[in-house]
C-alpha cells in the first residue's frame, strides 16, 4: 500500500435520515389504503415502506435505493397467498394430501430461497449500481436443511457451523455490481457467542422452573414475567453479538466494516419500544422501527480504502417477485 | 435544480444541474473537475421516468437506460412535473403529509381492526364456512386415527358401562342425525371431550368417571354436538387463514425486531376460541332444556372438572378470573356456570 492510498483510508458513517413521525404518516396511510382495497394496496405499501428505509440510508454522500415495482410484488403476493391458503386447509382436513404436497414442496424451498434473495438484492442499488445474488441449489439446500440438521444431531455442537455456513452463503454469493463480497468469520466466533449465552440461560431457566414449582403466591405470573425478561435479554444479546460479528467480518473488495452495537442500548430500545407499542395499541410500531434502524445504522461504519467510485455494474437480470413473496409468506 | 448524476455503469457520481426550457427540453449539465467530463445531456421531458414523492427522500429521475439524476429538491421536481405533464403533486404524498389525515387514518384503522377481529373476521368466516360443501370438512375419517396414534389409548370402561351410555345417548344423537355424529370412548389421563370435523365425538374415560350421573355427560354430549352444529372447526380454519394473512401483511410488513409479532395472532385466535365455546354452551343449554334435563347438571360437571385441573378454586376473585381467562381457550368456569343456571322462560 502506498502512502497516498494510506492517506485515503477513510471512516465512513452509515447515516439513517429517516424520521419516525414522517414514516408514521406513510405507514398509517399504507394500512388504511390496504384495508380499503382489501389488501391489494399492500404491494404498494411494501414498496413505499422499503423505498423510504432504503432512500433514507446514506453512505459517503449518496443514498441507497429500492427499485421494485408494485405490480410485480402484487402478482407474487396473490400466488403466495393462494398456495398458503390451500396448504393451510389441506393440513387440517386432508392430512395425506397435505403431506404429499409438502414432500413435493420441501425440495423446492431452496429454489424459492435463492429466488427471494436474488430478487431482494437486485432491487437494491447504491449509487445506481445494483446488488446481485447468485446462489446455487446444493449450497442453499445444505444451508436450509443440511447444516441445521447436523447441528441438531450433534446436540447443538455443530449448530454454530450451521450459522456460519448460512452467513457465508449469503455474503459470498452476493455482489455489489461486479464486485464480490467476502466473509471471514469462523466457527469459533459463532460458538463463542452461543456458549456465552447458553450458561446464563440454563441457570436462568432453572430459576424460572424453581419459581414456577414453588409455593410463592402468583408463582405462574412471576415465572412467566421472568421468562419474558429472559427472552428479551437473550434477543438483545444475540442481535448485538451477531450483528457486530457480521459487519466486522464483511469485506467488499478492499473495504471493510465495523459495528459497535451495545447490548444495554439495544435492550433498552427493545423494552421501551414494546411498552410504547402496547400503550399506543400498536400505533408506535413504525416509530419503533425507525428508532431501532437508526440505532443500528448509527453504529455501523465502513473503513474504506480509496474511493467508492470504481465499482462496475453487473449484467441485466430478470427475476420475478414470486420468490420473495413466497419467502415472506412461508417465513423462509 | 441541483443534484447528482449517476451514469449507471460505474458507482462514480458527479454534481449536476438540471434545467428545463419552456418547450420541454431538459438539460442536465454535469460538473466534472476533470476537463474530459461528459457533455451536457439533452432530452425531452417524456424521456424521464420520475419516482413518486415519498416524504423527504431524494427523488430519482431516470433516463436512457440506466442513467439517473437524483435530487433532494422535491419541490422543484414537483414544479417540473406540474409544468410539463399537468399532473398535480402525487395524491399519495398529499395523503401522507397531513397530520390531520394521519390522525383520522389512525382512528379509522384502530376502529376497523377492533371491529374486524370481534365481528368482521368471525362473520366472514361463518359466511364462508356455511357455504363450503360439508364434504370438504367431513372427509377426515383418519382424524381419529391420527389422534389414536398420538394421544389416545383404548378405552378401559367396562363394556356394560359403555353400552349403558350409548343407549342413554342414542335418542339425542338421533335428534341430530344430520350431523352424522359417532360416539367413541378413549383413555387420556385427563377428563375431556372432543368433537372432530367428521362428526366423531370422543369422551375420555376420566370424564365418564368424574361425572356423578348420566345427565352431566348428556350436557357434555350436547356441548360437543353444538360444536358440530355450528361448524366450529370449519369456521376456525377460515378465521385462522384470515388472521394469519392479516398479521403477516399488516404487522409483518414492518418487520420489527421486538417480540410482539406472534402475540396478536395468538390472542385473537384464543378469543375466537372462547366465543366458540360460549356458542357450544348455549347450544347445550337450549338442547338440555328442550329435553327436560336441568342444565345445572352440566354446570356441576364443569366445576368438578375445574377442581380436577387445579388444586383448589378457592377465593379467586372475579377480576383475576377475567384476566386469567385471557390466555385460555375456554371462558372462565364461573362465566360458564352462570350461563347454565337455569332454563330460560
Amino acid at each position: 500500500m502506498t502512502s497516498v492510498e494510506e492517506q485515503r483510508a477513510r471512516t465512513l458513517d452509515f447515516e439513517f435520515r429517516g424520521d419516525g413521525y414522517e414514516f408514521f404518516k406513510i405507514w398509517i396511510v399504507n394500512i388504511m389504503l390496504s384495508i380499503l382495497t382489501l389488501g391489494v394496496y399492500s404491494a404498494w405499501a411494501k414498496v413505499r415502506t422499503n423505498r423510504y428505509f432504503y432512500s433514507s440510508l446514506y453512505l459517503d454522500g449518496a443514498n441507497f435505493r429500492y427499485l421494485a415495482e408494485p405490480l410485480a410484488i402484487l402478482r407474487g403476493r396473490i400466488i403466495a397467498v393462494t398456495i398458503f391458503t390451500i396448504l393451510y386447509y389441506l393440513f387440517q382436513y386432508n392430512y395425506q394430501v397435505a403431506l404429499v404436497l409438502l414432500a413435493v414442496l420441501l425440495p423446492m424451498f431452496p429454489v424459492i430461497y435463492n429466488q427471494a434473495l436474488a430478487f431482494q438484492r437486485r432491487m437494491s442499488s447504491y449509487r445506481n449500481i445494483q446488488f446481485r445474488f447468485n446462489g446455487n441449489y446444493l449450497d442453499a439446500f445444505m444451508v436450509m436443511y443440511g447444516w441445521p440438521l447436523l447441528g441438531l444431531l450433534t446436540l447443538g455442537i455443530l449448530y454454530p457451523l450451521a450459522l456460519l455456513r448460512m452467513n457465508q452463503y449469503l455474503v459470498r454469493n452476493s455482489s455489489y455490481g461486479t464486485a464480490n463480497l467476502e466473509f471471514t468469520a469462523g466457527y469459533g466466533d459463532y460458538a463463542r457467542i452461543l456458549l456465552f449465552l447458553f450458561i446464563p440461560a440454563a441457570a436462568f431457566l432453572f430459576l424460572i422452573l424453581a419459581v414456577a414449582l414453588s409455593n410463592i403466591p402468583y408463582s405462574v405470573a412471576v415465572s412467566s414475567a421472568l421468562g419474558y425478561i429472559g427472552g428479551l435479554a437473550a434477543a438483545a444479546y444475540l442481535t448485538v453479538a451477531f450483528t457486530n460479528l457480521y459487519y466486522r467480518n464483511l469485506i467488499l473488495r478492499e473495504h471493510r466494516f465495523e459495528a459497535t452495537l451495545k447490548v444495554t442500548s439495544v435492550a433498552f430500545i427493545m423494552v421501551t419500544n414494546s411498552l410504547l407499542i402496547v400503550a399506543t395499541l400498536g400505533l408506535y410500531l413504525p416509530v419503533a422501527k425507525v428508532r431501532m434502524t437508526r440505532y443500528i445504522c448509527d453504529n455501523i461504519t465502513m473503513h474504506a480504502r480509496g474511493s467508492l467510485d470504481d465499482f462496475v455494474a453487473a449484467e441485466e437480470e430478470k427475476i420475478s417477485a414470486l420468490g420473495e413473496e413466497l419467502g415472506a409468506v412461508f417465513d423462509i | 435544480m441541483e443534484g447528482r448524476y449517476f451514469d449507471g455503469r460505474t458507482s462514480r457520481y458527479l454534481a449536476a444541474t438540471l434545467s428545463a426550457t419552456p418547450d420541454g427540453v431538459i438539460r442536465i449539465a454535469v460538473h466534472d473537475e476533470r476537463e474530459d467530463g461528459p457533455p451536457p445531456v439533452e432530452l425531452k421531458f417524456t424521456d424521464l421516468s420520475i419516482t413518486s414523492r415519498l416524504g423527504n427522500t431524494p427523488r430519482e429521475l431516470a433516463f436512457h437506460g440506466d442513467q439517473v439524476f437524483t435530487t433532494e429538491d422535491n419541490d422543484a421536481v414537483d414544479r417540473l412535473v406540474r409544468e410539463f405533464s399537468g399532473a398535480s403533486t402525487g395524491l399519495l404524498y398529499k395523503l401522507e403529509s397531513r397530520l390531520l389525515l394521519a390522525v383520522a387514518a389512525s382512528v379509522f384503522t384502530l376502529a376497523f381492526l377492533w371491529f374486524a377481529f370481534t365481528h368482521g373476521v368471525p362473520g366472514a368466516a361463518e359466511f364462508i364456512a356455511n357455504r363450503l360443501p360439508d364434504r370438504m370438512f367431513g372427509q377426515s375419517d383418519n382424524a381419529l386415527d391420527i389422534l389414536d396414534m398420538r394421544m389416545f389409548s383404548p378405552s378401559e370402561l367396562s363394556p356394560a358401562r359403555e353400552l349403558h351410555l350409548r343407549a342413554t345417548f342414542a335418542p339425542y344423537l338421533q335428534q341430530h342425525a344430520e350431523l352424522r355424529p359417532r360416539l367413541y370412548f378413549r383413555s387420556l389421563n385427563a377428563p375431556n371431550a372432543f368433537a372432530l370435523p367428521d362428526g366423531s365425538i370422543v369422551l375420555t374415560d376420566e370424564l365418564v368417571e368424574l361425572a356423578e350421573h348420566d345427565e352431566q355427560l348428556t350436557g357434555i354430549l350436547f356441548h360437543e354436538l353444538g360444536h358440530l352444529h355450528h361448524k366450529h372447526m370449519a369456521r376456525r380454519l377460515v378465521q385462522g387463514v384470515i388472521v394469519a394473512l392479516m398479521v403477516v401483511y399488516i404487522i409483518g410488513d414492518v418487520q420489527t425486531i421486538d417480540l410482539l409479532n406472534g402475540l396478536p395472532a395468538l390472542l385473537i385466535g384464543l378469543s375466537h376460541s372462547r366465543d366458540f365455546e360460549r356458542e357450544a354452551d348455549s347450544f347445550a343449554l337450549e338442547r338440555l332444556c328442550a329435553n327436560g334435563i336441568a342444565p345445572a347438571h352440566l354446570a356441576a360437571l364443569f366445576l368438578r372438572m375445574e377442581a380436577a385441573y387445579h388444586e383448589g378454586v378457592g377465593d379467586a376473585d372475579e377480576r383475576m378470573d377475567a384476566v386469567a381467562s385471557l390466555p385460555s381457550t375456554h371462558p372462565s368456569t364461573r362465566e360458564r356456570i352462570k350461563l347454565l343456571e337455569s332454563c330460560p322462560r
